[in-house]
């Protein structure tokens, strides 16, 4: 993959993260993170 | 020999978020070497990839890049990047495309180390949960609880939770944006400490002042009882977000931002003692609902927050946990020995991990002092130790270079520049004259860890500068209320030792214990035999700005162009040319001065 179009890949991945994502609430929330976990994600 | 398929050769490497870049090899399940990026680029905090030290890793060991098997990194790629860009923390949409996305999709993040090690399988372990691997492995606990803070991790600041050799649990987390971390960083920059890893020196500054703008500070963030904390304003790492931050901080204060170099004001003291106040008031939030959540005995504090160590030995005094560990390795210099550790632990489930850690001395040898050092040789007769011990307490500021480099924040007697606590205004001269650096900095005191109940309020292990502690007051001398200026207030005789004892009777200690550190163990015993006094102050062989020296040549550059007055290195001792004039030293410290 070109450089150029992973570049525009990831911007079209990032837009969609801000629109479907929302800003987190203050304080300790449950973890769900799998500590083990080595993948690369 | 090359590609031996019973041989299981790991790398840990982390620093990839932009700081304190590092590699931890490990041979068959033992730790073999670790070093840290900047000692070889010598640039300070260096975040690029760390191929110098994953080279000298390879050499200390006797391999070759293609014996490497695996290399861990110690965070996630592509929820790095994903929440760099987005900042969106929890983002739904962001988990689930990391959980689509294929293994080679993070293919950018390990280029050059798919080129330097060419036979290596990667895998990528979460950065707090690499923090907590490092100090877990490198403390004394069978179980523990965890609190680890910092600026920030993939999308998180904090993490807690529980550790054993059997599981690994994140109960925890708080979101990355605008956490704590954040905020100390936010005002240490606003302090004019514009450089990546300054915050210890706020920490350093607060002792001097009154936390009068806690209220002022306390308006750009809010907060709960569990240490919850927030910037109203979201801010990122990004420059021109935290120059807006700067904006808001000063609007709160009233105080404007100071620039890098513009004198310190009582303000800015003042300021610092503020943050400082709010740190450790949230920190000791965090803990306490740490330990009524997990009814944990043990806890291991990491992450870039924990390195703040003035709040780790109140945390540690006040028994918020029956015991507490502060790994000198627990921020981002340890990283990857956590991911390794990690790796190690989750691919051998039924392999108990026992490390040795050398003491943290876990780099490479100095070599031998450079050709122009032989005219400058001084003969002695006698042991070493005890000839420079007699030097000390002289009066006389020694550069030690002996045996393999520290890894992490610290110089633990291996990469020192050491000197006589009791000396008059030696704190100000091994700062302005040695040092280069802003003469407020406090110096560690280095103590026989037999003696340390005589002389602070603790008896308990330091052995890697990581906790403070009290003088004992029987040591100390009567001090006046207020003082006409920071300089007074720092130059007034407070004890007999008191070039490392701060304003308010604290000191970082490194406890010095035969076992640990046997090197240094014995000059302190030489120095103890000739005056009494069981203590030296030990600091990084370093001018400011400058990453600690690695190499013989490396430290008879730094010693020629400071006032040190004898260089150690292995076992021979020289003295100082004295030949550079005053020009051609700052000429020489100019290259460190965009780090400083």
């Amino acid at each position: 993959m070109s450089e150029r179009i992973r570049h525009l890949l990831l911007r079209v991945i990032v837009g969609l993260i801000r629109m479907t994502g929302f800003q987190a609430k203050t304080g300790w929330k449950s973890s769900q993170r799998k500590a083990d976990d080595l993948r690369g994600m | 020999m090359i590609g031996d398929p019973d041989r299981e050769v790991v790398f840990g490497v982390g620093g990839m978020l932009g700081h304190d870049a590092n590699a931890a090899l490990f041979v068959n399940g033992r730790l073999v070497a670790a070093s840290q990026e900047e000692r070889f680029t010598r640039r300070k905090h260096d975040g690029s990839f760390p191929g110098n030290a994953i080279q000298d890793c390879l050499k200390t060991a006797g391999l070759g890049p293609e014996d490497v098997s695996v290399c861990v990194f110690a965070e996630k790629p592509l929820q790095c990047i994903l929440f760099d860009r987005a900042h969106r923390s929890r983002s739904l949409a962001a988990r689930a495309l990391g959980r689509i996305l294929p293994e080679r999709a993070g293919g950018y993040y390990n280029k050059y180390a798919r080129i330097l090690l060419p036979r290596a399988r990667f895998r990528y372990a979460w950065h707090h949960v690499s923090h907590v691997a490092g100090a877990y492995y490198t403390s004394p606990y069978a179980h523990s609880a965890f609190l680890c803070v910092d600026g920030k991790g993939e999308d998180y600041s904090a993490s807690a939770g529980v550790i054993d050799g059997d599981r690994v649990e994140v109960l925890w987390e708080q979101s990355y944006d605008n956490g704590l971390g954040m905020l100390y960083t936010l005002v240490t920059q606003y302090l004019g400490f514009a450089s990546i890893g300054s915050e210890y020196k706020v920490m350093g500054l607060a002792p001097y002042g009154r936390p009068r703008f806690r209220d002022a500070l306390s308006s750009v963030y809010s907060t709960d009882d569990r240490g919850g904390l927030r910037l109203r304003e979201p801010v990122t790492f990004q420059p021109g977000s935290m120059a807006a931050a700067l904006r808001t901080i000063a609007a709160a204060t009233g105080v404007p931002p100071r620039e890098n170099g513009e004198p310190l004001t009582a303000e800015h003291v003042d300021i610092a003692a503020s943050l400082q106040g709010i740190f450790e008031d949230e920190i000791f939030k965090m803990a306490r609902f740490v330990r009524a959540a997990t009814g944990e005995q043990n806890l291991i504090f990491c992450g870039g927050c924990a390195q703040n160590c003035v709040a780790a030995g109140k945390l540690r005094a006040e028994r918020v946990f029956e015991r507490l560990f502060n790994s000198p390795v627990g921020g981002d210099m340890g990283s990857g020995l956590g991911a390794a550790l990690l790796y190690l632990r989750t691919s051998h489930p039924a392999r108990r991990i026992k490390i040795d850690t050398n003491g943290f001395c876990l780099g490479s040898e100095p070599g031998s002092a450079p050709a122009e050092a032989a005219g400058w040789r001084v003969p002695f007769t006698g042991g070493l130790h005890e000839f420079i011990a007699a030097r000390l307490a002289e009066g006389r500021t020694v550069g030690w270079v002996r045996g393999r480099m520290e890894l992490g924040a610290r110089a633990l007697g291996a990469r020192s520049i050491l000197a006589d606590p009791r000396q008059q205004g030696m704190q100000s001269r091994l700062n302005l004259a040695v040092k280069f650096r802003e003469s407020f900095r406090p110096f560690a005191p280095a103590i026989l860890a037999e003696d340390v109940g005589q002389w602070f309020d603790s008896s308990e292990e330091s052995n890697y500068m990581n906790y403070t502690a009290n003088l004992l007051p029987s040591r100390r001398h009567a001090i006046p209320s207020t003082f006409p200026s920071l300089k007074d207030q720092l130059d007034y005789p407070r004890s007999e030792i008191q070039s490392v004892v701060h304003v308010d009777f604290s000191a970082r200690l490194q406890t010095v214990n035969a076992n640990v550190h046997p090197d240094f163990h014995r000059l302190l015993v030489a120095f103890k035999t000739i005056t009494g006094v069981p203590i030296l102050i030990n600091t990084s062989f370093n001018v400011g700005g400058q990453p600690i020296v690695r190499t013989a040549q490396e430290a008879w550059d730094c010693f020629v162009n400071t006032d040190l007055d004898l260089l150690v290195v292995n076992g021979d001792v020289y003295r100082n040319p004295c030949e550079r004039s005053r020009e051609d030293k700052l000429a020489w410290l100019k290259q460190f001065s965009k780090t400083a």
